[in-house]
């Protein structure tokens, strides 16, 4: 082959490279964008939550038992549970990474037991289990209970996606250029103590 | 009522639990997925709790919501549903893609029967994205109250229900309370359950289920632009051009948990 033949075909070559490089780089872009946008989905379900709790809650407990520090506890964690949620300066939310991960899964599993602890109240309180208001109310927990369950595996399997295109080849290649890291996005974990069941006595359902 | 808040309840916290120790539930105990129904087909009944006529019904009111692009909501019935009903539900909605893409318009009706355990035993509902607003999960839970549970109360005994196509039935009333409630027509509390005893209304059932086989003909002849057909995981779009021979009824829409779970 003559130089100026072996030289394009160099050249060609280096550009195909170039190219699959970069679409690499756009598909690990693309999967930490998912991962992002599942931890928005995650953020918006704890605010689903917050807001059962900010409004629906105290016409259902009664103006009476909102004095009491199960509630006002519960209170205090959603708000600073809400608090704890950032975003940048367009409004995105951030991923929390490294000790902020593990503050805000803190302050998620703080805000998980008061609100237990509230529910426990609730159920045990036969005038606030006989209104219609309480049963709708549970219809409206279960559904964002179950939101917020959906949301962490969403975010969790958009983790493992990304993690995969970081760590598997050709993506670790690329990888270091663009700035991306496996452990850029923390799992959604339990927290220490977590798998112990929360000291509440759990009233056996009547027949 | 206090009986009822506290299943409930304990429900709750078995599932707050669940959360709090471990964000990866289980996933082997869960029974397949079933494949999605085809060609302008809603109804997946795998306890054979609808009649052929009940089916029908279903389909024809389905159908009418499909081409006009305002909902699309599945009727499935199965026995086992794995060990958490919930979970299995936005799989089974997410897997078929219920909804069109768009819009997430899409309901799933599962009724979960567990071989009739009255503790297990379940009518899981999940409501699509675009359809949360129409459809808040109190007014799952009230249709499935009004129209299903309600057939379980009458002091028959559940198979008996089963048998006589109670059961079907209700799950009948619950598509034409939707299929009100989407359209706008009358609010839930208002909403007539109609007799099934009357031929006069068979028959104009059965002529309007042959109008809308008559309307979905024409369409899948002209090339199929009336379905918004075709599987999607993810994926483009979908196009109009989808096989005619047997394309998925489903839009490929998608569900983040909305929706109730009632005992009955």
């Amino acid at each position: 082959m003559d130089t100026s033949a072996r030289n394009w075909t160099i050249g060609i070559v280096i550009a195909v490279l170039l190219f699959s490089l970069v679409g690499i780089n756009n598909g690990i872009v693309g999967k930490a964008n998912e991962a992002r946008n599942q931890w928005a989905n995650v953020q918006s379900s704890y605010q689903r939550r917050t807001d059962l709790v900010k409004q629906s809650m105290p016409a259902v407990i009664g103006g009476s038992n909102q004095e009491l520090a199960v509630f006002k506890e519960l209170t205090n964690q959603a708000a600073a549970l809400a608090g704890s949620f950032r975003r940048d300066e367009f409004g995105q939310p951030i991923v929390p990474q490294g000790a902020d991960a593990e503050k805000v899964q803190g302050q998620i599993a703080a805000f998980d037991k008061a609100f237990i602890n509230a529910m426990s109240y609730m159920a045990d309180n036969p005038d606030i289990t006989s209104t219609q208001l309480y049963a709708d109310f549970m219809v409206q927990v279960e559904g964002s209970e179950n939101r917020i369950n959906i949301a962490r595996r969403d975010y969790n399997a958009a983790v493992t996606n990304y993690r995969n295109s970081v760590q598997m080849f050709p993506g670790s290649f690329v990888a270091g250029f663009g700035g991306h890291t496996a452990n850029q996005f923390p799992y959604f974990q339990a927290q220490e103590g977590a798998d112990q069941a929360p000291s509440v006595d759990f009233p056996t359902p009547a027949q | 009522m206090k009986g009822i808040s506290k299943v409930l309840y304990s429900l709750l916290v078995a599932f707050m639990v669940a959360t709090l120790a471990s964000s990866a539930l289980a996933q082997g105990s869960e029974p397949p997925i079933p494949p999605a129904t085809v060609n302008g087909n809603y109804v997946l009944d795998q306890l054979d709790w609808l009649t052929t006529e009940q089916e029908a019904e279903i389909n024809a009111i389905v159908s009418e919501l499909d081409t006009h692009n305002m909902a699309q909501i599945a009727v499935v019935t199965q026995n086992d549903c794995g060990a958490d009903s919930q979970t299995y539900r936005n799989t089974f909605f997410r897997t078929w893609g219920i909804g069109h893409k768009e819009k997430n318009d899409g309901l799933l009706i599962l009724v979960c029967w567990y071989d009739g355990d009255t503790s297990r035993r379940k009518l899981e509902q999940e409501v699509g994205y675009g359809l949360e607003g129409m459809i808040p999960d109190t007014m799952t839970a009230r249709v499935a109250q009004q129209y299903f549970v309600a057939a379980f109360k009458t002091g028959k005994e559940a198979a008996q229900v089963v048998a006589d196509h109670d059961a079907g039935a209700a799950l009948v009333r619950m598509v034409k309370a939707y299929d009100g409630i989407i359209r706008g027509d009358t609010p839930v509390e208002l909403q007539k359950t109609e007799g099934d005893g009357s031929s006069a209304l068979s028959l104009l059932l059965i002529i309007l289920v042959i109008l809308v086989v008559l309307i979905v003909l024409i369409a899948w002849l002209s090339d199929g632009s009336g379905y918004s057909g075709g599987y999607s995981s993810g994926g483009s779009s979908s196009s109009g051009s989808s096989s005619p021979s047997s394309s998925s009824s489903w839009g490929g829409g998608s569900s983040g948990g909305g929706g109730s779970s009632s005992n009955f």
